[in-house]
């Protein structure tokens, strides 16, 4: 499971580089987000603009990264897409999530 | 797997009770109908297809692996699923009620799994099993209007 992270807004910015968080690499993500949030301190922003579908497994390790992160560093999401956005409707879990619009520094222009 | 056959209004495969052919049958759908029934029956007929494949993979097969049939024909402004596999029955005969999904408190219950019925309940119509011939029969709607 491919993750890369950045820092915006004072928030380490977590983005998934996959397409899909389904039942096939559910474990892998969860794994990877352990790994790669060790050194967060504070939020932890999750930017889901490239994955165009998750499953409940997925969206059960997006929860489950949420408890492991409590109760020092929040879980936000970032850039649902459609498709996304709906089974966080459907298990009520947007009312969980603080959900942005867009990831931190994503309109920003570049400076270098 | 054998040549599934696909005339654009109907969809039939057979696959393996495993996660990736699981995925490869979801996308192989959506790149069937998307075209047809639109972005967002589409998203919803793979979200209720995955949940369904995915019970059955952990849950039917215990993840031992079996085979999974999936049909699907869209006709009269829905999509009609069929899916069937060999593995152990639904407990109880039925597919399960789905719980509260709040807590005591009021609040979204804060769990890892067990949404899978809770979504399939709400994007199917006229959800149906049947146990029969040594099979596991689910079919249902996803309306395409609307």
């Amino acid at each position: 499971m491919k993750l890369s992270a950045r820092e915006a807004d004072g928030a380490m910015v977590v983005r998934v580089e996959e397409s899909r968080i389904d039942a096939a690499v559910a474990i892998q993500f969860k794994d990877a987000m352990r790994e790669m949030t060790q050194a967060a301190r504070g939020r932890v922003v999750l930017d889901l603009a490239r994955v165009g579908f998750i499953d409940s497994s997925g969206l059960g390790a997006i929860v489950s990264v949420l408890k492991f992160l409590a109760p020092d560093r929040r879980l936000e999401l970032a850039a649902l897409g459609p498709n996304v956005e709906r089974v966080f409707r459907l298990t009520r879990m947007n009312e969980v999530f603080r959900i942005l619009p867009e990831s931190p520094g994503a309109l920003a222009k570049d400076d270098g | 797997m054998p040549a599934p056959t696909d005339t654009g209004t109907r969809l039939d495969l057979r696959f393996e009770a495993e996660p990736f052919a699981v995925r490869r049958a979801l996308c192989r759908t959506v790149a069937t109908f998307a075209g047809r029934i639109g972005e967002a029956a589409a998203g919803a007929l793979e979200l209720a297809l995955a949940e369904v494949l995915n019970n059955i993979v952990i849950h039917a097969y215990g993840g031992d692996g079996g085979s999974i049939s999936l049909s699907i024909e869209f006709r009269a402004d829905a999509l009609h699923c069929r899916i069937c596999d060999a593995g152990r029955a639904i407990p109880g005969g039925a597919p399960p009620s789905v719980g509260p999904d709040t807590d005591p408190a009021g609040q979204p219950a804060l769990r890892e799994g067990g949404w899978g019925w809770q979504i399939l309940r709400k994007l199917a119509e006229d959800l149906t099993y049947e146990r029969a011939g040594g099979e596991n029969r689910l079919t249902f709607r996803i309306a395409t209007m609307g």
